[in-house]
This record gives structure tokens, sequence and C-alpha cells, in this order.
């Protein structure tokens, strides 16, 4: 194969990386909403 | 009453210093299911590379909480994650997409959002739901999508809401509606107090 080619499968093999990269950081900075049960006095039900 | 604020769309919420500095931005948004009021929130940090921190934000630490940002006097504000939310707690009482029962064991839907009142109040007033045509009656449009007061709600956990079996007295279409309800709801209580 011409040497581009091997650029182009690089160049293509980083973006996917930094894209599976992006995804999963965005996965875990997502946020949702959590009921809790407190004790009056303030320690969480366990 | 203070605006009211979908918990949903606090998510990313930046967190600033009355210094005008940000700190970290909002994760999760924690609540005392039993107390009705917001415990505080995980963080996660600013950068886009920035994963969760260990940190997070008490409610008794939050100066103020608007539709563009969650105020705190200054950083010593952060603590602990425990300090808010166990692991186990996190991973058990997620709400969205709870079932929605009624206390005669009917599921009506689900839950898709938690309203909150901002300011200095963090109250819960109630829950956005995906409702089902046990609980609305109407054109499929209208009835998906409907607002619950929190006091008309019998429990919620991180597996059920559970409503009154005829709830459907007092759901509302829309939020100028809910208010109108949660307001009624308010007087109601106050009157009988």
């Amino acid at each position: 194969m011409a040497w581009w080619t091997w650029l182009v499968v690089v160049i293509a093999a980083l973006a996917a990386v930094v894209a599976v990269s992006l995804a999963v950081q965005a996965g875990r900075r997502s946020g949702t909403v959590i009921a809790v049960r407190r004790r009056p006095g303030g320690k969480d039900l366990r | 009453m203070n605006e009211l604020l979908a918990a949903r769309s606090l998510t990313t919420l930046p967190v600033v210093t009355l210094g005008g500095d940000a700190v970290a931005q909002v994760k999760d948004t924690v609540f005392d299911a039993a107390g009705g009021r917001i415990t505080g929130f995980t963080l996660s940090g600013r950068g886009l590379l920035s994963g969760p921190l260990k940190q997070s934000l008490p409610w008794s630490a939050v100066h103020s909480l608007g539709p563009y940002a969650v105020m705190v006097r200054d950083a010593l504000a952060l603590q602990d994650t425990s300090a808010v939310v166990a692991r186990r707690e996190a991973q058990q009482g997620r709400v969205l997409h709870a079932k929605v029962l009624t206390d005669e064991g009917a599921e009506v839907g689900t839950v898709l959002d938690v309203i909150v009142e901002g300011g200095t109040s963090g109250r819960v007033v109630g829950f956005r739901i995906a409702a089902g045509k046990a609980l609305v009656q109407g054109s499929r449009r209208r009835r998906h999508r409907v607002y619950v007061p929190r006091g008309e709600t019998l429990a919620v956990s991180g597996r059920a809401l559970v409503i009154p079996a005829d709830a459907t007295r007092y759901v509302a279409d829309d939020l100028s509606a809910f208010v109108a309800r949660v307001g009624a709801f308010r007087a109601g209580r106050e009157e009988s107090a």
C-alpha cells in the first residue's frame, strides 16, 4: 500500500480513539437524580 | 414561590463562588425522599476531559440555586462525596425512569424528572411523569407528560413513585397549571393546620 494509505489509517484510528474517549468521559460526567432516606438526626438509612 | 427548576436541567450547571470562580459543575442532584428537600449535589470537573470529582456539595453550603448556576460562598463549601450520598445509595436511589405505581398496585407510568424550587429553598415540589392511559385520559400527546405535586405522592424511591389511585384529580398538563396546583395544595394545608 502507498504511504498515504497508512497515514489515513493512522489518522482514522486516532480519531476513533479520541471519539470513544470523549464519549466515555461524557458518560462519566452525565448526571441523574438520586433519592435518599435520612434519619431525623441527619444520618442516612442503610 | 421561587422559580421552579427541573432537576435534570441542573446537571452541568456551574458551581460558582461569590468571588466569581467556577470551581466545579453539578453531576447528580440528591434529595431526601421523606423530607422533600435537596440534600446536595455530586460534582464533576469543569474541563472537557475532567471526570467526576471526589468532592460533593451539601445543600447547607449552597448560597442560592438559580437556572444558570449554583452559588456557593467559597471553594471551602465542597466536601467529601460521602457527605452527600454513599456509593450504594447512588446506585439504588436513581429516581429517573422509576415506575409510577398507584396505592392499588397498578403501574401507570415512569418518572421523567423531579421539579425543585430554586433560590435558598431547595424544596422538591413535584414530579414530571410519563403517564399511561390509565392515569390520564385524552389524546396520546396530551396524556404523555404530566406533573404531580409532591404533596399528593405517597412515597418515592429508586424503585417506584407511589401515588393515590385517584390521582387523575390533580395531575397538571403543564408547568403553569402545576404551579397553581402546588399553590392551592399549600394553601389547603395551611388552612387545615
